[in-house]
C-alpha cells in the first residue's frame, strides 16, 4: 500500500491518496481540492482513481470532487446518495468494503456531522473531522459533542493503540497519543 | 506513503523493520541489524517507509538526507544531529532525544507525541503541522522555528526557549509550561486555553 497525504492551504484540509505499488486503481479520501500537483502525482505512479471515499459532506473536503467526476468518473462513497450533485453510493456503517484490492472497515461517528464516517485501512485510520491531534472535531451543541466522544471512546479508543490516525485537518497521530494526550477528557 | 507490513511472528501486530521479516522486538541478531541499519542511514540520501522503531542512535551526524513516511517510534537518540535534512509524515512517538540539535531541518506533518526532549535544539528549522502533543522538554530550545499549525497540548514544558519562532495557530492547550520563553515570537497568535473560545476544525 502506498499512501500520500496532499495538503491544501484553503481550509488546512488533509486529501489521502491510496494505491498499490504497482500504480493501477486508486483511491481517494477526502478530495478537498485537486491542483495540478495531484493529477501530476497521478500519472506519475500510472493511478487511475477508480473510487471516491468521503469522511462527510462538507465542502472543504468535497470540493474537488467535481474535478475527478470529469477527468475519472469514479465512484463515490458515502453516507449520502448525492455529493455536489452525483449519486454516491451509500454506505452502510459497521461493513467492510473491497475497492482497488483494499479492504476498508466502515467505522460510524457522528457528532462532527450526521454523516461522519472513519475508514481503517490495515493500521491506518482516516478520521476525517472526527478528531484531529489533540482534540475532538467541532460540534455544534453539548448533545453532539457527548455524543462524539462517547462515539470515540467506544468505537476508535477501543482499537489497537498503535494504529495510526491520519486526521482531515493537521498532523498525524495515534490512538495512544489520543488517549493519553487530547486535551479533552473521556 | 506508508507502510504497513506486519512482523511475521504469530500475534505480533507491530509493523515489521525495513529489510526484515519481524519488528525490532523479534530481531535475533541485533547487533548486526545496528550494523545494516547504519550503513544504510549512510549510503542513502533517500528514505521512504524506514521503520527502525525502538532502534537506539547514538553519537551520530545525519546529514542532507531525506526522511518520508518513516517510522522511528520509541527511538532512543543520544548526541545524535539532523543537520539539513527533511522529515515528511513521520512518526517519533514516545521517544526520548537527549542532546540532540536539529539543525536547518524541515519537518512536516511529523509526530512527536509523548516523546522527552532533554537538552536538546532546534534552529532555523520549519515544523510545521507537527504533533508535539505530550511532550516532556528541559533544556529545549527552538529558534528560528516555523510551527504553524504545531501542537504542545498536554505537555509538560521546563527551560523552554521559543525564540523568533512563528507559532500562528499552535495549540498549546492544557500545557504545563515553567521558565518558558517566547521572546521574539509571536504567541499572541498561538492557541492556549480556552480551547471552547478557539477556533475548532
Amino acid at each position: 500500500m502506498k499512501l500520500f497525504t496532499l495538503y491544501n492551504l484553503k481550509g488546512n484540509v488533509n486529501t489521502y491518496l491510496v494505491g498499490h505499488e504497482s500504480g493501477g486503481d486508486a483511491l481517494i479520501i477526502d478530495p478537498g481540492h485537486i491542483d495540478l500537483f495531484l493529477l501530476n502525482l497521478l500519472e506519475d505512479n500510472n493511478y487511475y482513481i477508480k473510487s471516491i471515499l468521503l469522511t462527510h459532506d462538507h465542502e472543504n473536503h468535497t470540493k474537488g470532487v467535481k474535478t475527478l467526476m470529469r477527468i475519472y468518473e469514479p465512484l463515490i462513497y458515502s453516507k449520502r446518495a448525492m455529493i455536489s450533485g452525483y449519486p454516491s453510493t451509500t454506505i452502510t456503517p459497521n461493513s467492510v468494503l473491497n475497492l482497488c484490492g483494499f479492504n476498508i472497515t466502515v467505522i460510524e461517528i457522528p457528532g462532527h456531522s450526521d454523516d461522519s464516517l472513519v475508514f481503517r485501512i490495515r493500521n491506518a485510520l482516516f478520521i476525517g473531522d472526527v478528531l484531529s491531534a489533540g482534540k475532538i472535531g467541532y460540534t455544534s451543541n453539548p448533545i453532539a459533542k457527548k455524543l462524539l466522544q462517547d462515539n470515540i471512546k467506544e468505537k476508535i479508543f477501543s482499537i489497537n493503540e498503535d494504529l495510526i490516525i491520519f486526521p482531515g485537518h493537521g498532523p498525524p497521530t495515534t490512538i495512544k497519543a489520543e488517549k493519553e494526550f487530547s486535551s479533552f477528557t473521556f | 506513503m506508508f507502510n504497513s507490513e506486519i512482523c511475521a511472528i504469530s500475534k505480533c501486530d507491530a509493523i515489521k523493520i525495513s529489510g526484515y521479516k519481524t519488528c525490532y522486538r523479534h530481531i535475533v541478531n541485533k547487533k548486526a541489524f545496528e550494523v545494516n541499519i547504519l550503513n544504510y542511514l549512510n549510503l542513502n540520501e533517500k528514505f521512504l517507509d524506514l521503520n527502525i522503531t525502538q532502534f537506539p542512535l547514538n553519537n551520530i551526524s545525519i546529514e542532507n538526507k531525506r526522511f518520508y513516511s518513516c517510522k522511528f517510534s520509541e527511538i532512543i537518540l543520544t548526541n545524535v544531529k539532523f543537520i539539513n535534512c527533511y522529515f515528511w509524515q513521520c512518526f517519533f512517538d514516545y521517544s526520548e532525544f537527549e542532546n540532540c540539535s536539529f539543525i536547518n531541518t524541515n519537518i512536516k506533518f511529523t509526530c512527536f507525541a509523548g516523546s522527552v526532549f532533554n537538552n536538546c535544539n532546534i534552529e532555523s528549522s520549519d515544523l510545521l503541522h507537527t504533533n508535539f502533543n505530550g511532550i516532556k522538554s528541559d533544556n529545549f530550545s527552538i529558534t528560528g522555528a516555523d510551527l504553524y499549525f504545531s501542537g504542545f497540548v498536554n505537555s509538560s514544558l521546563h527551560n523552554t526557549l521559543f525564540y523568533d519562532c512563528n507559532l500562528k495557530k499552535v495549540n498549546f492547550s492544557k500545557s504545563i509550561r515553567k521558565n518558558v520563553s517566547f521572546k521574539q515570537s509571536n504567541f499572541g497568535d498561538a492557541i492556549f486555553d480556552n480551547w471552547d473560545k478557539v477556533e475548532e476544525v
